[in-house]
């Protein structure tokens, strides 16, 4: 399944998946990253080009389309599978890597996916692997959250196998390419809603607050960087150009932060920051002006390098005090100050503070919005940037680590050098990207000509992050974190589900029993009823019918019997009686003639 | 764990340095504002921006009203306890 040029990246977590299980001891934690540096390596060294056709069901499928635009993905899935990993050294269970495993292949098998079929076999890999890193954390809540997880992508990844297939139908080809919204039929919105699914587009995002902060702590860390983030590449690669990309995104992107300042576990923040980061992307991709299209690509790559750094920070005060709830925690500086630092980089980074890697992707994306004339999405962008640095970069630090008065004697469990070095790489990577943005720019996709630092760029967005942080100083009494969580669109999910099983609990159930009732009186008895009308039937009419004939022919035979006396006189009289009959009744013809 | 108590330290007194880094910040965006009276965007984007202090005021009324609007939704309909889904 490999081209001679291209090993495929997916190749070496499937084959981690598959020796995993088989290796005895626990040294072969050492061996978790090198799956992923391997994977950095395929990225680095492989050339555009189509690789790896293989036939199978009747079809060729392209496991290897590689261009620029999956480039830049596999290159940030490749690296943040490395970090990753390195994050999740110290674990013992093997079932958490191997699920981890199978899902960045996943990840990979869709970036690198030239047609639907291909697509849709990793796309439903991903959507198996994540859920096992959900029930994997082992809590009750936890498995209840992964079947509503599951269920709400096997929805999605069932819109678009009914998309595809109608399509193949029609078009005759499962090749992946890009649809025009002129062009577009109904099946092609089909995909476009599976793809909007995992896109976590409003309305259709609520399972994601719902299972990330009940996922695995370095379970947590993956999933915040792959599913996403393969929609904005599909959707990139697929359907530029959409107006319900553009206008959805930015509502996701004011809709993400707007959650974001009222909950209180932190893990739910950062996955309502999900939705709104991707929402940025997703708004980007919408627009479709070469500048936005590459503000998608450029946001995803930093995306993933903070959210990643985010979810692996927060996991880490997770991790050592045990819980990740905002009012349960507070006065960790003193002893959680490195975790604190790394949070406060990707923290800067998602607000697009210059110098860290969010400023020289999502003001991109603004810019692109803005001089394409579509001032009021551009402003929805810009009010979404005020909530998240409130939100992410204010709020939820503040509650965790000052608020209270320092915090000396509470047990904390001691967060393990490998989660350190891990967090280290993606806080150096925000940075580094920051200051040095040839190194994303260079992977762009698309043509365009973007200089992020200017003095302007540098003082709005300074000034903006400078008066939230003013307002934050207003509001920080009413921001207190309260207990609880806050509806979401998963009320009508649950709501849904839990009708349903009403609607068989008692209506279906009613009509059943009621049924069952009319059964056994009028049908059993009808049918008793029947039953006996068929015998008597059968006794009287059938066989009388049968008997009357067999009788018949019985006392024909006797009457034929007893013509038989075995009397020589009798018979030679019968025979001349019927020689002279038939001699009269010739005789009787003829004359009649 | 040396650097790690250092660096907590360092920040742990941050607190009681609270009323000096509130004069740093009002000083620093005090000083944003008047550079934004020299420098403006080449080619505008939106209205307003030729008026300087526009995304001050858009920044604090935006933070202000999010939270007061978000809160409120929270504090009327939105808010639940956790087990809400779990009962009957």
């Amino acid at each position: 399944m490999i081209g001679t040029d291209f090993l495929h990246p997916a190749v070496w977590f499937i084959a981690m998946a598959a020796i995993l299980p088989l290796l005895p001891g626990d040294r072969w934690r050492r061996l978790l990253p090198v799956p992923a540096v391997l994977a950095i390596l395929s990225v680095l060294s492989v050339k555009s080009g189509t690789y790896g056709e293989i036939h199978y069901l009747g079809q060729t499928l392209t496991l290897g389309r590689v261009d620029t635009l999956a480039t830049v993905f596999a290159h940030v899935f490749a690296i943040q599978a490395l970090i990753g990993f390195i994050y999740s050294m110290h674990l013992t269970d093997k079932a958490q890597h191997v699920a981890a495993s199978l899902y960045v292949a996943g990840g990979f098998g869709c970036v690198f996916a030239g047609d639907y079929l291909t697509l849709f076999m990793f796309w439903e890999l991903m959507s198996v692997a994540s859920t096992f890193l959900i029930w994997l954390n082992r809590r009750k809540d936890s498995t209840a959250a992964g079947f509503r997880y599951f269920m709400f992508h096997t929805l999605g990844g069932l819109f678009l196998l009914g998309g595809m297939l109608i399509r193949y139908k029609v078009v005759g080809t499962f090749a992946f390419t890009p649809t025009g919204p002129d062009m577009a039929r109904w099946y092609d919105y089909l995909i476009l809603l599976g793809f909007c699914v995992n896109a976590a587009l409003v309305p259709l995002h609520a399972w994601l607050p719902d299972a990330y902060p009940r996922a695995t702590i370095t379970g947590a860390v993956f999933m915040s960087a792959f599913t996403t983030k393969t929609a904005v590449y599909v959707l990139a690669r697929g359907f530029s150009g959409f107006e319900v990309l553009a206008v959805g995104g930015t509502i996701m992107a004011v809709y993400g932060v707007c959650y974001a300042c009222i909950e209180n576990n932190a893990r739910r923040i950062l996955s309502y920051h999900i939705v709104s980061q991707v929402g940025y992307m997703v708004a980007g991709i919408g627009i479709a002006t070469p500048l936005t299209m590459n503000g998608a690509c450029a946001h995803a790559y930093a995306h993933i390098i903070y959210k990643g750094l985010l979810f692996m920070t927060t996991g880490a005060v997770l991790y050592a005090a045990g819980t990740a709830r905002l009012n349960e925690l507070g006065g960790l500086v003193r002893r959680l100050p490195w975790v604190f630092v790394l949070y406060m980089v990707a923290a800067v980074s998602i607000s697009g503070m210059p110098l860290f890697s969010g400023f020289v992707s999502k003001t991109m994306v603004i810019a692109g919005a803005a001089e394409a004339h579509r001032t009021w999405l551009a402003l929805g962008l810009e009010l979404a940037s005020v909530g998240t640095f409130l939100s992410v970069g204010l709020k939820l630090p503040y509650f965790a680590f000052y608020a209270k008065p320092d915090d000396m004697t509470r047990s904390l469990t001691p967060v393990p050098g490998n989660m350190y070095v891990a967090m280290g790489i993606g806080a150096f990577l925000c940075f580094f990207i920051g200051v040095y943005p040839q190194f994303l720019y260079a992977m762009l996709p698309f043509e365009a000509h973007y200089v992020p630092y200017t003095a302007w760029h540098v003082l709005q967005i300074s000034i903006l992050l400078g008066f939230t942080g003013y307002g934050f100083y207003l509001m920080v009494q009413r921001l207190k974190p309260e207990p609880g969580f806050n509806m979401d669109f998963e009320f009508f999910y649950i709501m849904f589900g839990r009708l349903f099983l009403r609607l068989c609990r008692y209506p279906f159930a009613l009509v059943d029993t009621w049924w069952s009732a009319v059964y056994r009186t009028g049908g059993l008895r009808g049918l008793l009823a029947w039953a006996k009308g068929s015998s008597v039937f059968d006794r009287v009419v059938i066989d009388g019918v049968v008997d009357g004939t067999a009788g018949r022919v019985r006392s024909l035979g006797h009457a034929a019997a007893g013509t038989q006396t075995g009397r020589l006189q009798t018979y030679i009289t019968g025979a001349v009686l019927l020689f002279l009959a038939a001699t009269g009744l010739v005789a009787t013809l003829m004359l009649l003639n | 764990m040396h650097s790690q108590n250092r660096l907590g330290d360092l920040l742990g007194q941050a607190r009681q340095n609270a009323p000096f880094f509130k004069k740093i910040m009002y000083a620093i965006l005090g000083f944003m504002v008047l550079l934004n009276l020299f420098i403006l965007p080449l080619h505008p984007h939106f209205a307003g921006e030729w008026i300087p202090g526009f995304w001050a005021v858009f920044s604090v009324i935006g933070a202000v009203l999010l939270v007061r609007i978000c809160k409120g939704a929270a504090h009327t309909f939105l808010g639940k306890p956790e087990d809400y889904y779990d009962r009957d």
